[in-house]
C-alpha cells in the first residue's frame, strides 16, 4: 500500500468539494476541491490567489457561493458548536488593543466556555513565550508579539484543528523558528493544522502536504515532490558534473528526453521534459562516450521554484 | 454572555461618542429653560407638543439611540474583531443579546435622565402640577422607545457600514415626516409608541390633544413586533453574513 492510498482511506478533517466564491462579477475562488488530513498542510499561493477567501469559507466567516465544505463532519457556520474543536487565526483579524494580552486570551477561553479560563490562558501564553509581557496592553506589542498572543488565543481551548492564515507575518527570524517549533509540537500532539503562507520556505519546513492555489484555482496538491511530478509539462533543470562536459553535451543533445543543454562553468545544465527518461539515458550515454559522471543534481526541486513556475504559467 | 456585554460597553467608550451622547442628552434643557424664561408661561399642552413630542421623542430619543446602538456591531465590523465572537461555540442569540443589552444600557439611562431633568425644569418652572409624574411618564415612555430603537439600530449597524447616515435619514424622513403626517404610518412609528405610552401613564398632562396619537393597545402590539422582529433579524443576519 503506497502513501497516497493510505491517505485516501483516512477520513478527511476538512473536505472542500467543488467550491467557488465570487463577489459580484469577480471570481475569487473557482471550483476548488481538496481534502485535509491530520498533520500540517500548507496552503500556498501568492497574495490575491484566494487563500484567505478559501480559509474564510472553511472557518465559516464567509458563505460559499457554490460547492460544499465539511469541517470535522459538519460546518461551523451552521453548527457553531464545532468551534470548540477548531482554533482559527485569520490574517487581518483585529485584536482588542485596550486589553492586556492575558485578558484577550482569557476572554477567548471564556467565549469557548473553557472551564478554567484563567489557567488555560496562562498555559497558552507560556507556550508562545509571552508570559513576561502578558499583562501589558496589546497596543504596546510589536507585530510579532501580536501574532504570538493571537496564536495563544487560537489554541487556548485545545482545539483538534488549527486553521492559521499567514501566522508568521510580522515575526522576526527568531520568532519564526519558535513559531515553527511550536506548530510542529502542536501537530505532534495529534492536531490537524492548515496553515497558509506565501513564504514558501516556512511551509516547506513545516508541512507534510501542500495545496497550491493560483488565481483562485487549486494548481496542485499533495506531497511537494508529488506535485513536482504532476507538473509534467514543466522542464526540469538538472546540473551534471563530469570530466568531459563538452563531449557529454554533444551526446545528450540528440536524446529525446533532453530539450536543451547549456555549458555553465564546467558543468552542464540540462533542461528535460521527461526526467525519468533522462535518468535512464544519462548513465548509458556517459558510458558510451566514456565520460565519468561526478554529480547529478536537480536545480529546481525547491518549493519556491515550483511556486514561481505555477504563478508564471 | 457577561463577557460580551462588558466588552461591548468598553467598545462604546470612545471619547467622541461619549461627548456626542452627553451633548444630545443635554439638548432638551435648552427649550425647557427657554420655555420657562419666556414671558408667556407654557401650558402642559405646549410642553407636550414642543418639548416631549418636538424635541425628546422626535430628535433626542432616536439620535441618542442611534449613536449608542449602531456601533455595538458596527465598530467590530470596522476593526475586524467580530470574528473573535462569531468563531466561538456560542449560539448567535447569545452574542446578540448582550450587545443589545449594552446599547440599551447606555441609551436608556441617558434618555431617561434627559427626560426627567428637562420635564422637571419645564413643568416646575411653568408651575404646572404633577411635574414628577410627568417626568416619570416621559422617562418610561422614552426608555421603551430607546429599547425599540436600540434593537433596530443595532441591526442596522450589522447590516450596513453606513448605519449612522441611513439611521438619520430614517429618523427624519420616516419618523419625522411619514410617521407624523400619514395617519396609517403612525402605527409603524416607534415615536408614536413612546408618545402613546407617555400619555397612558400621565393622561392628565399629556392628553394627546396636540395631535393624534395611536392607542396604547396598538402601541403595545407594535412595540412587541418591532422588538422581536429586529432581534430576530439581527440573529439571522449574524448567522448568514460574511464576517470581515
Amino acid at each position: 500500500m503506497n502513501a497516497s492510498e493510505t491517505v485516501k482511506e483516512r477520513t478527511p478533517i476538512i473536505r472542500v468539494d467543488d467550491v467557488s466564491k465570487w463577489f459580484g462579477s469577480v471570481v475569487a475562488v473557482s471550483e476548488v476541491s481538496f481534502d485535509v488530513y491530520p498533520g500540517i498542510t500548507g496552503l500556498l499561493g501568492p497574495n490575491g490567489a484566494g487563500k484567505t477567501t478559501l480559509l474564510r469559507m472553511i472557518t465559516g466567516l464567509a458563505e460559499v457561493s457554490q460547492g460544499e465544505i465539511s469541517v470535522l463532519g459538519g460546518h461551523p457556520r451552521s453548527d457553531p458548536d464545532l468551534y470548540r474543536r477548531i482554533g482559527v487565526m485569520v490574517e487581518h483579524e483585529g485584536s482588542y488593543d485596550f486589553m492586556s494580552g492575558r485578558r484577550f486570551v482569557e476572554l477567548t477561553a471564556r467565549l469557548h466556555e473553557v472551564d478554567d479560563a484563567a489557567a488555560a490562558a496562562t498555559r497558552s501564553i507560556a507556550r508562545v513565550n509571552l508570559s513576561d509581557a502578558a499583562d501589558r496592553p496589546i497596543r504596546t506589542y510589536s507585530r510579532g508579539m501580536r501574532q504570538r498572543i493571537r496564536l495563544a488565543a487560537t489554541f487556548v481551548h485545545e482545539p483538534e484543528l488549527l486553521i492559521l492564515d499567514e501566522p508568521l507575518n510580522g515575526a522576526d527570524p527568531r520568532q519564526r523558528v519558535e513559531f515553527q517549533e511550536l506548530l510542529l509540537a502542536l501537530a505532534d500532539e495529534g492536531r490537524t493544522i492548515l496553515i497558509s503562507s506565501h513564504v514558501l520556505e516556512e511551509v516547506e519546513l513545516l508541512a507534510s502536504r501542500v495545496l497550491l492555489v493560483v488565481n483562485g484555482k487549486l494548481a496542485a496538491e499533495g506531497d511537494f515532490h508529488a506535485i513536482r511530478q504532476a507538473l509534467d509539462d514543466r522542464p526540469y533543470q538538472v546540473r551534471i558534473s563530469c570530466d568531459r562536459p563538452r563531449a557529454l553535451a554533444a551526446g545528450l543533445i540528440g536524446l529525446d528526453s533532453v530539450d536543451s543543454v547549456q555549458l555553465d562553468d564546467g558543468t552542464l545544465i540540462v533542461l528535460s521534459s521527461n526526467v525519468g527518461a533522462l535518468q535512464a539515458a544519462l548513465p548509458r550515454s556517459a558510458a558510451e562516450l566514456d565520460v565519468r559522471l561526478t554529480g547529478v543534481e536537480p536545480l529546481d526541486d525547491s518549493l519556491e521554484s515550483v511556486f514561481s513556475y505555477l504563478v508564471e504559467s | 454572555m457577561i463577557a460580551i456585554y462588558l466588552l461591548s460597553l468598553r467598545q462604546l467608550q470612545g471619547r467622541w461618542r461619549i461627548a456626542a451622547l452627553l451633548a444630545v442628552t443635554a439638548v432638551p434643557l435648552v427649550p425647557a429653560i427657554f420655555a420657562v424664561a419666556s414671558s408667556d408661561r407654557p401650558t402642559a399642552l405646549d410642553l407636550d407638543d414642543g418639548l416631549i413630542n418636538g424635541v425628546l421623542a422626535s430628535a433626542v430619543l432616536p439620535i441618542l439611540t442611534l449613536v449608542a446602538a449602531t456601533p455595538v456591531f458596527g465598530n467590530e465590523l470596522e476593526d475586524k474583531t467580530l470574528g473573535n465572537l462569531t468563531m466561538t461555540p456560542l449560539k448567535r442569540w447569545r452574542i446578540v443579546a448582550p450587545k443589545l443589552a449594552a446599547a440599551i444600557s447606555v441609551a436608556v439611562p441617558l434618555i431617561a435622565l434627559s427626560a426627567v431633568v428637562s420635564v422637571l425644569v419645564a413643568f416646575q418652572g411653568a408651575e404646572i402640577d404633577g411635574a414628577g409624574r410627568a417626568a416619570a411618564a416621559a422617562a418610561i415612555g422614552l426608555a421603551i422607545g430607546a429599547l425599540l430603537y436600540g434593537t433596530m439600530f443595532a441591526w442596522l449597524g450589522l447590516f450596513t457600514s453606513r448605519a449612522l447616515g441611513i439611521g438619520l435619514l430614517y429618523v427624519f424622513i420616516w419618523e419625522g415626516l411619514f410617521g407624523t403626517f400619514v395617519d396609517g404610518l403612525k402605527y409603524l412609528s416607534v415615536r408614536q409608541y413612546s408618545l402613546s405610552i407617555i400619555r397612558q401613564l400621565d393622561p392628565t398632562r399629556f392628553d394627546g390633544s396636540s395631535q393624534t396619537v395611536i392607542g396604547i393597545e396598538a402601541a403595545a402590539v407594535g412595540a412587541g413586533i418591532v422588538l422581536v422582529a429586529f432581534a430576530l433579524l439581527t440573529v439571522r443576519r449574524l448567522r448568514s453574513m460574511d464576517v470581515p
